[in-house]
């Protein structure tokens, strides 16, 4: 699978604000926890401007805590512009699914 | 024994030469002095020269040796890769605390996979230009014409001054508002500051060494070979005598120096208002 279309690009955009409701998050358990849901070839190359992109437009928020590796790492929590943007994501991806299946069932089958 | 990357020996061995050959030509012109004895300025200009062109040299071993930050606990695998993503953001339309703010996370990224032992091509990808254009369209989208005219104008300004100043501690004369300089001086630092530098920041951004020395030596080359065979076919014609002979001074009173502020800090708001637009328009990817 090529991860960096723009079509992969937007799904992931959604799957990360999903991710991200419940629980504040860092960039590095983002990546293994796409990667156990099947993104098994994704970088944090791929994640991290999806993430900066994500912040810049107002729908994490950001704050950076102490690490003990060094740098002090940044934690994401969702922001209701955020939860806005994630609904609407479930409502196109739930319309773009149906429609892709109905045409793979009636073409393939 | 200090382990230095790939990258930072080409700068040293290559800065070292640049540095050595500036020491011997301000020798060559301190002897040259010695012989003439042509006044006392020139002599304070060498030991000024020489004295910078040492603490130069000086602080780029340092800051090349000594690392900088959270990245000085990186291995020289992933130092290299910091190294080549901190240079490509130097040419960007990013601003000095984005740039920053970008570094701190990567370096946080890289040393989470190192502690982990992952191999650094797993983390970032081969093709690290593209993740840096991403990076780049995070913050959304920005005119680099537009950036690079408005560092131009800023590097001119800054030009501009710095030549009058050193015209006027060089002859020594009684107000700097005096200077005056020859109008062949303006395409020269029109060159400079919209293209010369431009280019050279783009080349260091690719860590382009060899690149950087032969455009830089290549350009200055070009300039002055042209100049010369202008002098020498062209001494006829009427513009040509203007644009050799011709004095001028460009920073005449207190009012040209608060234009001139008045322009640097427009070109700036300017820089900083396209950039909290261009985070405002973003859009989402689906």
């Amino acid at each position: 699978m090529t991860e960096n279309t723009q079509l992969i690009r937007g799904i992931l955009e959604g799957c990360i604000l999903a991710l991200v409701r419940k629980r504040e998050s860092y960039g590095y358990w983002i990546v293994e926890k796409l990667r156990e849901s099947g993104f098994s070839d994704i970088h944090e190359s791929t994640v991290y401007p999806i993430l900066n992109r994500l912040e810049k437009r107002g729908l994490f928020m950001s704050k950076r805590k102490p690490s003990k590796l060094g740098p002090p790492r940044k934690y994401y929590s969702i922001s209701n512009k955020g939860l806005v943007e994630l609904e609407r994501f479930a409502k196109i991806w739930k319309i773009i699914r149906n429609n892709v299946d109905i045409i793979l069932r009636e073409e393939l089958n | 024994m200090i382990s230095l990357t790939r990258q930072s020996k080409k700068i040293v061995i290559f800065s070292s030469i640049l540095i050595g050959l500036l020491i011997i030509s301000s020798i060559i012109m301190f002897v040259f002095w010695l012989n003439n004895r042509s006044g006392n300025s020139l002599l304070w200009i060498l030991i000024v020269i020489i004295f910078f062109a040492l603490i130069s040299a000086v602080l780029m071993i340092i800051l090349i040796v000594k690392r900088r930050g959270y990245s000085s606990f990186l291995r020289n695998d992933y130092y290299e890769v910091y190294e080549r993503i901190a240079a490509a953001l130097e040419n960007s339309t990013l601003s000095i605390f984005e740039r920053k703010e970008i570094l701190l996370d990567i370096s946080e990224l890289l040393l989470q996979a190192q502690e982990k032992k992952r191999p650094v091509n797993s983390v970032i990808e081969n093709n690290i230009e593209d993740f840096i254009e991403r990076i780049k369209l995070s913050y959304g989208y920005r005119n680099g014409i537009v950036f690079n005219i408005l560092s131009g104008i800023q590097n001119l300004l800054f030009v501009l001054t710095i030549v009058q100043a050193a015209i006027y501690l060089i002859r020594n004369t009684n107000s700097f508002f005096e200077v005056t300089m020859g109008l062949m001086m303006l395409p020269y630092m029109f060159l400079l500051s919209f293209l010369l530098l431009p280019l050279l920041k783009y080349l260091i951004s690719r860590q382009k060494i060899i690149w950087f020395i032969i455009a830089l030596v290549g350009l200055v080359s070009l300039f002055l070979g042209s100049n010369e065979l202008l002098r020498r076919f062209g001494s006829n014609i009427a513009w040509v005598q203007t644009y050799f002979e011709k004095e001028i001074t460009f920073i005449s009173s207190w009012f040209i120096v608060i234009i001139l502020i008045l322009v640097m800090v427009l070109s700036w708001l300017a820089k900083w208002f396209m950039r909290r637009q261009s985070i405002k328009k973003m859009k989402a990817a689906w």
